[in-house]
């Protein structure tokens, strides 16, 4: 399968943070979501494989092409759309503006597919942009990448700060945008949510460390939640577990692989004795992404 | 290129009514002082800042962070917003020049204090406090700019006062160094340190933001 992107060993380092020999691949008709706590490092991820922000170590490939800061060279930046967490288009243009200005930048702007996108979006052509709400300066960003040659869309805590309407609306686009399988999504958000219902593999970034890549129906189907008493998850091999939470009536131990579990000796006895059960509940994305944050930082 | 100025200028349409408020008012300022000194000063500067506003708006939205997302490189932005001071100060020229006109139709005598050198000279200024702060707009932000330019007018001023200073403890009278600085050696001179400050203004901005992280 071709890739979007392919990044190498991506090292930046800054006072009191790195990102750290992170490598990963987003492949060709896929949605990969980029999880993380806020400061894990989603956005110098973004900004690095952008060319925004210089990476000290590592290699970047957009669509084949290397990724070097301040090269000369931007016509492949044709292919990619952009859309960071806030509209960045000046605030007192209209909407028709934007679109005459980004006419002017790409050639392969197309005049008819934005003004689809406005009709689809109900944007106003003649309001300014400091006229419309957060979720229609979100939309008018996501219509303005997707009216040009755009292969792949980057986004930076895009849905943030939007209500679910907008944000499912939004997600929806970004399903079609990739059903031809010639495109592809990289999508950066702290609401896991989204990243749930959207993406096919997950990301999962802690203070600059790629923690792993997986697809997330492995994840979600390899991930459990098993309540028990605190005497029960201390009999749980520690190789099984991610991470556990006590509180005074139970504990909540995060297994990642559920079917070695169920076939375990521990949990086989248990179903038989049909008492104090071990209750195996399914772990969402947030789930996942609590329990290992909170391991790290213990 | 084409895209971003354009976009500045939409941006500068929104304050078409101020510039337009702006415009009479001096009018008006320079008929009752019966002086159009201050008025084409005022248009020359403001001409000459409208980059820094400009950069002022796209700051605010991180407008530079993302047109360099798009097929469009940091020098292409940097040029853009030379031409557009380019094109603005020539405005403000225009607009200057245009008070200055429309006031000797006005059937009162309204005085100038600029003939071609002084004006020139003035320019000269402004252009040198934009090829200083124009660099540093792009590596520290315009609020610093800002102060920069203020300074570097300030500094050129200091500059002129200092050699009026001197002069006359060198016996050279006000009106010596006038015959000095006239005539179309001083506006050629003016001229090339114009077109010298702004090269080199603009070689500065692109050394200073090679390795910038937007």
């Amino acid at each position: 399968m071709e890739n979007a992107i392919t990044v190498k060993n991506l090292t930046k380092k800054y006072e009191g943070f790195q990102l750290d020999h992170i490598s990963f691949q987003i492949p060709m008709g896929s949605i990969v979501g980029l999880i993380g706590e806020n400061g894990a490092g989603k956005s110098t991820v973004i900004r690095t494989i952008l060319g925004l922000a210089p990476a000290d170590e590592g290699e970047i490939e957009i669509l084949g092409h290397n990724v070097k800061t301040g090269g000369k060279e931007s016509g492949w930046r044709e292919q990619i759309g952009v859309v960071f967490d806030e509209c960045n288009f000046p605030h007192s243009l209209k909407v028709k503006n934007v679109q005459s200005m980004m006419d002017k930048v790409y050639h392969t702007w197309n005049n008819g597919k934005f003004a689809a996108y406005l009709n689809r979006f109900e944007l106003p052509a003649d309001k300014k942009v400091k006229d419309l709400s957060k979720g229609m300066k979100m939309k008018l960003s996501i219509a303005a990448a997707l009216s040009h040659d755009s292969r792949i869309l980057i986004l930076d805590e895009a849905t943030n700060g939007l209500d679910p309407v907008v944000r499912s609306e939004i997600l929806d686009i970004f399903r079609e945008f990739i059903e031809d399988g010639q495109h592809s999504v990289f999508i950066s958000s702290h609401i896991t949510s989204d990243i749930e219902k959207i993406a096919d593999y997950i990301m999962l970034i802690h203070k600059g460390k790629l923690l792993f890549t997986e697809s997330k129906d492995e994840l979600l189907y390899n991930y459990t939640i098993v309540r028990c008493t605190k005497e029960q998850a201390e009999l749980i091999p520690e190789d099984m577990i991610v991470g556990a939470e006590h509180n005074t009536f139970e504990t909540n131990v995060l297994i990642k692989d559920k079917e070695r579990f169920k076939e375990s000796k521990l949990y086989q006895d248990d179903e038989r004795g049909k008492e104090n059960r071990f209750i195996l509940d399914r772990a969402s994305i947030e789930d996942i992404l609590l329990y290992i944050v909170k391991s790290k930082s213990n | 290129m084409k895209g971003l100025i354009l976009k500045d200028f939409y941006q500068l349409k929104s304050f078409g009514k101020q510039y337009g408020l702006i415009f009479g008012a001096m009018l008006i300022y320079a008929l009752i002082m019966r002086s159009a000194s201050f008025a084409v000063i005022y248009f020359v500067l403001m001409g000459s800042t409208v980059v820094l506003s400009s950069m002022t708006l796209d700051e605010s939205v991180s407008f530079i962070k993302f047109a360099l997302t798009m097929p469009i490189n940091l020098r292409t932005i940097i040029r853009s917003k030379y031409l557009l001071f380019f094109i603005t100060i020539g405005i403000g020229i225009g607009a200057g020049a245009l008070i200055e006109l429309l006031l000797l139709l006005a059937p009162a005598r309204i005085e100038s204090f600029f003939g071609r050198e002084e004006f020139v000279a003035m320019v000269t200024v402004f252009i040198l406090a934009d090829a200083v702060s124009i660099p540093a707009m792009f590596k520290l932000g315009v609020e610093k700019a800002r102060y920069i330019n203020i300074g570097s007018m300030l500094l050129v001023a200091g500059l002129v006062v200092l050699s009026v200073t001197i002069g006359d403890k060198v016996g050279l009278s006000i009106n010596r160094l006038e015959e000095i600085f006239s005539g179309n050696e001083f506006v050629g001179l003016c001229i090339l340190i114009s077109v010298v400050s702004m090269a080199i203004s603009y070689w500065v901005a692109v050394r200073v933001t090679e390795n910038k992280e937007w």
